[in-house]
């Protein structure tokens, strides 16, 4: 009976949002809420969304120590926020996301915020301009197809500032959308356009931000000669943790010939056998499936403070990833490691630390034909030895 | 000194000459076996040395305990014969313990070299 009860219930509460992840959503224009309304469609779908005025003192981020929402999403404005940077870089490194809808007159507020996650706002006032990629000759309103990462067959509309890298490209922060071979923007030329960029933390945790919120309103995401709405869709799965997510698992190394998984320790120049299983979250089966990369760039190290081998692993069955090689002729304190470092994928960083020991005594070569000189003097020096002896002791 | 006198010391055939003269009539017969037992194991360091610089010292083990054996040995009776030889004498020990302390030696040295043989 209690059985059935909690059955029951169980069944109840699945049906429920209440394990669904929490969005907050700071403006202080009451506007965008009319003017994103498909935007905010897209996210309520699964996400529980609050939305709060900047100004306002009603919410927090943090209570008790304990974060209140899992993604935040902030639409800029020439207000600061009454919430510190401190605190939302904060928020940021516990793991969570935050998605930056910014535009070009935005406060020195966002400005400084978007620094720290080395990107840059264009100059105030300014707006990108494509004489070439635009929408009805418009050239204020530029198109592009430029998209890295995310997957959007469309042109993307795009209109206001852009933003620019600080830094050049790294495995972090890169630009998701970026402007065409004929944007320019001030004294911003083609390359150093973006108008979505992105960070990714050592925690995996991702920041987006866009250079102006127009790109997300309705006006471009009911074009359907446009792929504002794809690139929307796909901002929300990809910053707020649904796609491209990566996680291994099953990490087994063991002697060549032997079932025996993780061993205490090698020999020298022995023959190992390591694999490991790596899964990517598929958001639409809501399953991890086996991660297949195209690129042959899963690579493996072998490490005693430096690499030994840096070898990419093979893909074996399913979501194995494997490889064979011979331990080097060296002993001491190794490391297996993993340091997948892919952009727009969660890193993943593995590291394994075995021992591997010098021969034992009775393990060595024997009866070697060319050692045989060496046989020969150390006997020969017993039999030496024991001649020796006999002609010191008989002599008076 | 009379024996000596008709030898020419000014070239290397001369001194060479004097010290062999030298030697065999003044040596007592015990320790000129030694000397003969540490020339056996200094060739056979030369010719292991040798060996090693054309063949390359793989079965690295072997290599080590084919040297250290005879060049240990040789180190060893050059202790004993110091010890024998009063002119050289360093510390008061009798003839009897130093043999066997030199025996011991002996004995520790070959079962080192045998274990590490391979």
């Amino acid at each position: 009976m209690i059985k059935f009860l909690i059955l029951i219930l169980g069944i109840v509460f699945a049906g429920t949002p209440y394990n669904q992840k929490k969005v907050l959503v700071l403006s202080d224009n009451p506007a965008v809420y009319v003017s994103h309304s498909q935007f905010f469609n897209l996210l309520s779908k699964t996400y529980r969304v609050d939305y709060k005025n900047i100004q306002s003192n009603t919410f927090n981020l943090q209570l008790f120590g304990e974060w209140q929402y899992d993604h935040l999403i902030l639409f800029s404005t020439t207000n600061d926020l009454k919430v510190s940077i401190q605190e939302l870089l904060d928020f940021y490194d516990s793991g969570r996301n935050i998605l930056l809808l910014g535009s070009t007159d935005q406060s020195k507020y966002f400005r400084k915020f978007l620094n720290s996650f080395g990107l840059d706002m264009h100059e105030y006032g300014s707006s990108v301009i494509d004489y070439f990629n635009n929408i009805k000759g418009n050239h204020n309103i530029v198109t592009t197809t430029n998209v890295n990462i995310l997957k959007v067959d469309k042109p993307v509309a795009h209109q206001g500032a852009g933003l620019a890298m600080t830094p050049y490209e790294t495995f972090q922060v890169y630009g998701l959308v970026r402007g065409s071979e004929t944007a320019f923007s001030g004294s911003n030329l083609s390359h150093n356009i973006i108008y979505v960029g992105a960070t990714q933390g050592r925690n995996n945790a991702r920041f987006v931000a866009t250079g102006s919120w127009e790109i997300l309103s309705d006006e471009y995401l009911n074009n359907s000669n446009l792929g504002n709405f794809e690139l929307t869709q796909e901002i929300i799965r990809w910053g707020f943790g649904q796609s491209k997510i990566l996680k291994a698992e099953n990490l087994i190394h063991r002697r060549l010939d032997s079932d025996d998984i993780k061993p205490y320790n090698y020999r020298l120049r022995e023959d190992c056998y390591f694999s490991i299983d790596i899964f990517e979250w598929d958001y639409q089966k809501d399953q991890w499936i086996p991660y297949v990369s195209t690129e042959n760039d899963v690579i493996l190290e072998f490490v005693m403070l430096d690499p030994y081998y840096r070898v990419p692993l093979k893909k074996g069955q399913g979501a194995k990833y494997e490889l064979s090689f011979k331990i080097p002729d060296v002993y001491g304190v190794f490391q297996f490691k993993i340091n997948y470092l892919k952009p727009g994928y969660t890193f993943l960083k593995i590291a394994e630390k075995i021992t591997v020991r010098p021969f034992r005594h009775d393990e060595y070569g024997r009866y070697l034909v060319q050692a045989y000189p060496y046989y020969f003097s150390s006997f020969g020096t017993m039999a030496g030895f024991v001649v020796f002896l006999i002609a010191f002791l008989l002599n008076k | 000194m009379s024996d000596t006198k008709f030898v020419d010391e000014n070239s290397l055939i001369g001194i060479a000459a004097s010290f062999w003269q030298q030697y065999s009539t003044k040596t007592p017969q015990k320790l000129k076996i030694m000397d003969a037992f540490s020339l056996y194991c200094f060739i056979l360091v030369i010719i292991q040395l040798f060996y090693c610089t054309l063949v390359g010292d793989f079965p690295r083990n072997s290599f080590l305990s084919g040297i250290f054996a005879a060049a240990g040995a040789l180190i060893i009776n050059i202790c004993l014969r110091k010890q024998l030889n009063p002119e050289t004498k360093y510390m008061e020990i009798s003839n009897e313990r130093a043999f066997w302390e030199y025996l011991a030696a002996m004995i520790v040295l070959f079962l080192t070299v045998i274990n590490f043989l391979g």
